[in-house]
């Protein structure tokens, strides 16, 4: 709020501080004199914030005690910069959520194996249906493996969805082997 | 009366537009048969005769008009209308696209309507063919000896 020593933190001393240079009753010039007079003041990072781009602005503020200084407008990653410089943190990210492109080749849990748990008769039937590319056929014998089982239909879906009938058409021929 | 649903056969190695042009298809009762692959196309023509296909030409392994020139070879696929769809960056050869037998193409980027346009006309105009068709096949036939 502003630099009066009262509000500087003196009892519990920061390791580091961000520093509005221009504040009332008394500005960051002053309260960083002050605060770095102190034993503790000294070990406590100050960075200035300020709103001029100009060196000669770093410069004084560099004078007046500060260690670095950040100009307004920053970003986020100023301030994170400038506390793994002054702090020696290190921040541990989330690594972010690539869009996988699912379009090309959609990698399926489906095995033959699995398929070759439905009736032969529907093995059959899904089959005719996903070489015509009856799309109304496929609907409604996924409505009817839906009821048997589950993952099995909601696995095809995913393939369906995506145009993949090819790797269905392979699976249906290696289960009709199987059982 | 027609009770049985009109199925288009959609052919386009990018799912992305399939998704596309189904959507705007499926605004109307059609039965859609989108698919990405030319031969898995022809397979499915052959064994099951759509009432028309939209066909892109560009695309990898076997183009459109690869899969054009295969369906009008066969007897079972050769009276399907097919429209061609091309990117507009691409030269389309109007003359090459009807000498194959396509009764139509459509270039992208493409509106809703004229799609929903295009299709309709031809599904029409093969209906009424049909229905001709039917009819001449009661009369009996001219004696030609």
């Amino acid at each position: 709020m502003d630099g009066k020593p009262s509000n500087c933190g003196n009892n519990e001393a920061p390791h580091l501080i961000l520093m509005d240079m221009r504040m009332p009753v008394m500005d960051g010039y002053e309260t960083t004199r002050r605060i770095k007079a102190t034993t503790k003041g000294q070990a406590t990072a100050i960075v200035a914030l300020t709103a001029s781009a100009f060196e000669d602005e770093r410069a004084i503020v560099l004078s007046a005690g500060c260690d670095d200084c950040i100009h307004k407008p920053f970003r986020e990653a100023d301030i994170f910069a400038m506390l793994e410089k002054h702090l020696g943190v290190r921040y541990v990210y989330e690594e972010e959520q690539t869009v996988v492109q699912t379009d090309i080749h959609v990698q399926t849990r489906l095995t033959a194996a699995h398929l070759a748990t439905l009736p032969s008769a529907y093995l059959e039937d899904l089959e005719q249906a996903v070489i015509r590319i009856n799309t109304d056929m496929i609907t409604k014998l996924l409505g009817s493996i839906q009821t048997r089982d589950a993952t099995l239909a909601t696995e095809l879906q995913r393939l369906v969805n995506n145009f993949e009938y090819q790797p269905i058409l392979t699976l249906i021929q290696e289960a009709k082997l199987i059982s | 009366m027609n009770t049985t649903r009109c199925s288009i056969l959609i052919v386009d190695d990018t799912p992305a537009n399939l998704r596309l042009l189904s959507g705007i298809l499926a605004q109307k009762d059609y039965m859609i048969r989108p698919v990405t692959d030319g031969a898995l196309a022809l397979s499915a023509a052959r064994t099951d005769p759509p009432d028309l296909i939209l066909l892109d030409i560009m695309m990898p392994t076997m183009s459109g008009y690869d899969v054009c020139k295969q369906l009008k070879a066969d007897e079972r696929t050769r009276d399907i209308s097919v429209i061609f769809i091309s990117a507009k960056q691409e030269i389309l050869d109007k003359v090459t696209a009807f000498s194959l037998g396509a009764v139509d193409y459509i270039t992208k980027p493409f509106q809703a309507e004229e799609v929903l346009a295009r299709v309709e006309t031809h599904l029409s105009l093969r209906n009424l063919r049909k229905s001709l068709e039917e009819k001449t096949s009661n009369y009996p036939r001219p004696y030609s000896g």
